[in-house]
């Protein structure tokens, strides 16, 4: 499988085919075969006073706007010669035929001159793009309600107004042969550790593609261990949590194209924060915490557990609930672990077809699934009661992720694990709760362990895992991305000091 | 390409050879109550009440539950003879009540409760209950509203709480046959007419055999208190002289032992001393009058002391260690214990009960 | 070559032992205790862990003299090539032989309470791959692991109030001291082979980050847990249960779950042996580990641990029954013996006889 090779190569071209020419005719159709003759590629001729100039520019990614006003204008009113001073806006020049090339492509206006070996470029960039406003899929009730878009300049202005500092580095990275995608790395150059930034930055820059679309590609190409079914890099799109990973150390990874946002190197805790826990009350958000890292296991292990008690070890229902559920499985002709299965599996069709439909449909399918499947088929004697109620309740944990890979990972996990139940019983379970932990404690994520801060266990990262600590109280970062600088903050509330 | 066969291969024996150890819950039969019996000609009578679901329509379910009776000549061979006669694996994980004729209690209980203590899914803590008369017929009452297993556990249970009869589970009653220092005591229930069950009271062992000396239910509270098996409260009701009765709850206890052994005589004696403080129910007195509680206090704790000392007479003619008095030797002065034969020596223990009564509450009135 | 990566920390090391310790032994120690010691067997479980403390005391003092080097390198190191190496392999003899005792002990007990018709090869079978999965890992992997499995023993302590409930006769224990010395150390004896597993001590400690000083406080600490643990659920046991019920009891630990009853759960006793698989395995874990890192050096770690687990695979499945399992029992109590307690002490004197010896000859 051959991926296009360095078609932008300049060992391509030689170095004389790669020049500019005297001749402007020549120059012209030089360009135009290495764009490959394409249609939206204007040529234009200026006529000024002293001389013949010729602008080129891909119709579709310039703005005409910009064009006129800042380009064409000022060519046409001003007479000089001398096209450094023509324009308010930075002039490149070059005399190589492959950057004139990649530069059109990127929406710069190159003007060409008879006589003249050298092209003119100028950035007139057309930026369109979607409002910035709050992601359907990261919602919060209290908290800031933007996020990011597809243009990458932007999400990185959303991060800088967030962190009004010297130190906030961007490092520029272009990955992918045919699509030259910029990713970019920011980081707080006083806060990242070294050894991480230089880890990343060779793993960017050492990917060999064609192309590369979204974050989800990246994250691939640049996670330690991808057979895993833990995500190893959180992507967001929401800033203001991209913002206090920064501010821990983490580096963040933005594709241009893409308005998720990646973060390294990530705990499985992260996954289980959000950034409502610290708009609200102390007590509130370590209550929703609790419940979160709470609703991980019940996700895995509920359909379980129950398959496990009816099929093996039914004693251990006290005599009221075993009544109930032996009257709901009276008919029922399935294995529970078929009937399981079977939920689930519908349960996962529902969900894709959400997705997919538009909204008006979309409701009624929201009827259709939940009522009419679900009641007809207990009514049919297909599945027991009590299964669909241990399903709903399973799907709603593992909806309850902040990020949502991480909820379906666990949903996943929850198809070895009944079938590991409906085996050996209980046995099964906790030996496959056994190897997902073992697992867990496997991973690293660049190098740090996955599942800190209880493996290794980490006293001081404890306060804002599980629970959240007062903000006044989070004195040290978390260790987890080994930052320069551990100590965040001294005695914060000052005025009550003072008031003693 | 043939490791990867081979793997497949292993995988898929794994789940066809099925799932060895499944026992599915809609395959298994569920038992309410056993009992068991015995009859004139030595055969074992057991008795099961299995359940039943039957389907009244439309997702509704009503439970019904039936009788099996079976006869077997050995106690092993009565759990098999059940499990041959229902539909389904028998499952008596959920068997909340053992009941157990008065005449086969006669001959000995062990067997039958080593047959709930020995398997891997045994329920140890169903209760022991012995009954007056045939326990099958008991088992076989049908009161309208639920099971007649789940109406004797509810009244046990409340009798239980009330401190009128000792709580008996197989694990319970197993520990204190094995131990040669304690004896026995089952409640017993009886049917009183009118497709009802009632607690009678206690029954006397003696190892595992029933002695044949019972101690009704309004005398059986007292001999729990002098146990020291107060639970959460104890009703107590009495007859005075005059014509005057009261009742009372017993909220706290305190019981001293003391064993005085003249070793001379060869003698041992045991005085128990207990302390009730109690609140009163009724005391149907002069209407005009106050309660003189002091007086009260005296004239309950004089009949209370002699009950207790009709108590231990029971005990001591059953042969029947229902104190411990035996491991309470055994622990306080092992060197006497080994040159005794409890079970002779027992009956010349003396027993020295005193009560005292201390009312505290008298109620919303003097 | 051990760098940080695969050094543990002396927190790392106190879960290590604790769960190298705790395995199936507990389960039945109130019983196999109860045939001599009786009322007073948890005295025997308190000498035990004196025992095992000197024990570590003199692992400690051994390894003031050898602070890189673990158990197989010094024993070359004093007794020279031939006879270190024959040593070594009577070590690594001990610690498989130990792990198949364990294995088979815990699928007797599996099959015994929760899944009697399963083959126990097909248990065997996955308790050794998920023991594979771990134990082919780095150290600090393993013992991270074990610090999360430690959690599962806190709420099994936990369970275990819920026995409260029950009818406690502490009139059992009394008289104190009643059943005799000669009584009490046999009972010693048979809870010694429960405690096994704080020998990895020898072969983790050169892994150890600052090893300078906390070392024996740490394992001191874990040998305190240990044996605490253990006393605690035997007097548990011995007020639970009359004297001659426990003699009949297979493992009495469980059964007195049995006998809970509660309005949303009630096998207590299912809850608590599928929790206890966690222990059983890290046990076996640890043993697979020691055997492998007692034999092979760094780079050819892995192949051994693959190696040692088919070989404890194929012992446990042999068919044993419970004469021959007491057999090999008492077989692997004369060997620990051995390797656990005569050799480190003979190692020691002999460390100090010839410093003492080098010394004269300096002076």
């Amino acid at each position: 499988m051959r991926f296009s090779k360095d078609t932008f190569s300049p060992g391509q071209l030689t170095s004389n085919e790669n020049r500019l020419t005297v001749d402007l005719k020549i120059n012209i159709e030089k360009i135009n075969d290495f764009l490959c003759n394409t249609e939206d590629l204007i040529v234009t001729k200026i006529n000024r006073s002293s001389e013949k100039v010729t602008i080129l520019y891909l119709d579709t990614m310039v703005k005409k706007d910009l064009l006129y006003s800042y380009v064409i204008d000022p060519l046409l009113n001003n007479d000089s010669t001398d096209l450094n001073s023509l324009s308010k806006m930075e002039i490149n020049k070059s005399s190589r035929i492959s950057i004139i090339g990649k530069r059109l492509v990127d929406g710069y206006c190159v003007i060409l001159k008879e006589n003249c070996t050298e092209g003119f470029m100028i950035e007139v960039p057309d930026s369109q793009g979607r409002s910035i406003n709050e992601p359907n899929t990261e919602q919060n009730i209290n908290g800031a309600h933007d996020g990011f878009i597809e243009s990458m300049s932007t999400n990185i202005q959303l991060l800088r107004k967030r962190v009004r500092n010297t130190d906030f580095k961007v490092e520029y990275f272009t990955v992918g042969k045919m699509t030259n995608t910029k990713v970019a790395m920011v980081y707080i150059d006083s806060l990242a550790n070294r050894i991480l930034v230089g880890e990343i930055k060779k793993r960017i820059s050492s990917i060999q593609i064609d192309q590369l679309q979204s974050t989800g590609n990246l994250e691939e190409l640049i996670e330690d261990n991808p057979y895993s079914p833990f995500p190893q890099v959180l992507n967001t799109e929401r800033p203001d949590r991209a913002t206090s990973y920064l501010l821990d150390g983490k580096i963040a990874l933005i594709v241009d194209g893409s308005p998720m946002v990646s973060i390294v190197p990530i705990t499985f805790f992260s996954f289980y924060q959000a950034p409502d826990d610290y708009n609200h009350r102390w007590l509130i958000g370590s209550f929703f915490r609790i419940i979160r890292v709470f609703s991980f296991i019940i996700a895995i292990s509920l359909p379980a557990i129950y398959i496990a008690i009816v099929t093996f070890h039914s004693e251990v229902l006290p005599i009221g609930i075993l009544y109930s559920i032996r009257v709901s499985l009276e008919f029922v002709p399935f294995l529970p672990l078929i009937e399981a299965i079977a939920m689930q599996i519908i349960l996962e069709l529902l969900k894709e077809a959400s997705i997919r439909l538009p909204s008006p449909i979309a409701q009624t399918i929201g009827i259709v699934g939940g009522l009419v499947i679900g009641t007809a088929v207990v009514e049919a004697h297909l599945v027991s009661n009590t299964m669909i109620v241990v399903i709903g309740f399973t799907a709603i944990a593992s909806f309850v992720a902040p990020i949502n890979e991480m909820g379906t990972s666990a949903r996943l996990l929850g198809f070895p694990t009944m079938i590991a139940a409906s085996i050996f019983g209980f046995f099964g379970i906790i030996l496959s709760l056994m190897l997902i932990f073992m697992h867990l404690s496997k991973l690293q994520s660049f190098g740090i362990p996955y599942f800190s801060p209880i493996a290794p266990f980490k006293k001081e990262d404890l306060k804002d895992t599980f629970i959240r600590l007062p903000f006044w109280k989070l004195n040290t970062r978390p260790t987890d991305a080994k930052p320069k600088k551990l100590i965040q903050q001294g005695m914060s509330r000052v005025w009550k000091k003072n008031d003693h | 390409m043939k490791k990867i066969f081979l793997i497949y291969l292993c995988v898929v024996l794994i789940f066809l050879s099925g799932c060895w150890d499944q026992s599915l819950l809609v395959t298994k039969t569920l038992i309410n109550g056993v009992s068991f019996d015995i009859t004139e000609k030595s055969e074992l009578v057991g008795a099961a009440r299995i359940l039943n679901i039957e389907s009244k329509g439309g997702g509704q379910f009503e439970l019904k539950d039936e009788m099996i009776e079976t006869k077997s000549k050995y106690s092993s061979e009565v759990g098999p003879e059940i499990n041959f006669k229902m539909p389904g694996k028998i499952d008596v994980s959920k068997a909340h009540v053992i009941l157990i004729g008065e005449e086969l209690g006669k001959q000995g209980i062990h067997p039958f409760l080593e047959i709930f203590y020995r398997p891997k899914d045994a329920y140890v803590t169903s209760r022991v209950v012995m009954t007056k008369g045939n326990a099958a017929e008991i088992l076989s009452v049908e009161p309208q509203k639920s099971p007649i297993a789940f109406e004797i556990l509810r009244a046990l249970k409340s009798s239980e709480s009330l401190t009128n009869i000792p709580k008996e589970t197989v694990f319970s009653a197993w520990s204190k046959i094995v131990d040669s220092g304690v004896d026995l005591m089952l409640p017993y229930v009886e049917n009183v007419g009118n497709d009802r069950v009632a607690i009678g009271g206690v029954y006397l062992f003696h190892n595992d055999k029933y002695t044949g000396f019972s101690i009704p239910k309004e005398k059986s509270t007292l001999l729990l208190l002098l146990s020291d098996g107060l639970q959460k409260e104890g009703l107590v009701a009495v007859n005075l002289k005059r014509n005057r009765s009261t009742a009372f709850r017993v909220m706290d206890e305190k019981r001293k032992m003391e064993l005085v052994i003249d070793k001379a005589h060869r003698k041992i004696t045991c005085k128990m001393n207990l302390e009730l403080d109690v609140n009163l129910v009724s005391y149907s007195n002069n209407f005009i009058e106050k309660t003189n509680v002091n007086k009260l206090n005296k004239d309950i704790a004089t009949l209370l002391t002699k009950e207790a000392k009709e108590i231990t007479n029971i005990l001591l003619e059953a042969n029947c260690d229902a104190f411990g008095i035996g491991r309470k030797l055994a622990s306080s002065h092992p060197d006497i214990w080994k040159k005794l034969d409890w079970e002779k020596d027992y009956k010349n223990v003396q027993f020295e009960p005193k009560v005292k009564v201390n009312i505290t509450k008298t109620g919303t009135v003097f | 070559m051990i760098t940080k990566k695969t050094s543990i920390t002396k927190f790392q090391l106190f879960f290590f032992l604790i769960q190298s310790q705790v395995g199936i032994g507990l389960l039945s120690l109130p019983n196999v205790v109860q045939a001599t010691a009786k009322g007073d067997g948890w005295i025997s479980t308190i000498l035990a862990g004196v025992i095992v403390q000197f024990m570590l005391i003199i692992y400690w003092l051994l390894f003031k003299h050898f602070p890189n080097d673990n158990y197989t390198k010094i024993t070359i190191k004093i007794f020279g090539k031939y006879v270190g190496k024959f040593l070594n392999f009577i070590i690594y003899l001990y610690f498989i032989l130990t792990g198949s005792l364990a294995l088979i002990l815990y699928i007797n007990c599996i099959n015994l309470w929760l899944l009697p018709l399963t083959p126990m090869w097909v248990l065997s079978l996955f308790i050794i791959l998920s023991s594979i999965y771990l134990a082919h890992s780095e150290l600090t992997i393993i013992a991270r692991f074990f610090v999360i499995a430690s959690f599962m023993l806190v709420l099994l302590i936990l369970l275990s109030f819920l026995t409260y409930d029950l009818e406690k006769e502490f009139q059992n224990i009394l008289p104190i001291g009643d059943s005799g010395m000669k009584n009490i150390l046999m009972g010693s004896n048979k809870s010694i082979i429960s405690m096994l597993g704080f020998e990895g001590m020898l072969l983790i400690y050169p892994f150890i980050l600052n090893k300078e000083k906390g070392v024996l406080k740490s394992a001191s600490f874990a040998n305190l847990t240990v044996t605490a643990l253990y006393t605690y659920f035997l007097f548990l046991c011995l007020i639970s249960f009359s004297p001659n019920q426990l003699k009949q009891v297979r493992e009495p630990v469980l059964y007195l779950f049995k006998a809970l009853s509660y309005e949303m759960l009630d096998r207590i006793d299912l809850i608590f042996i599928a929790s206890w698989i966690v222990p059983m395995t890290t046990s076996i874990i640890a043993f697979l580990f020691f055997a492998s890192k007692s034999i092979s050096k760094d780079k050819s770690y892995k192949k051994t641990v693959l190696l040692n687990a088919i070989i404890i695979y194929l012992i446990s499945i042999y068919p044993f029954d419970e004469s021959m399992i007491t057999k090999f029992s008492t077989y692997v109590t004369y060997l620990s013996y051995f390797v656990v307690f005569i050799l480190p002490i003979l190692l020691l004197t002999l460390t100090l006889f010839i410093k003492t010896l080098k010394r004269s000859e300096n002076a």
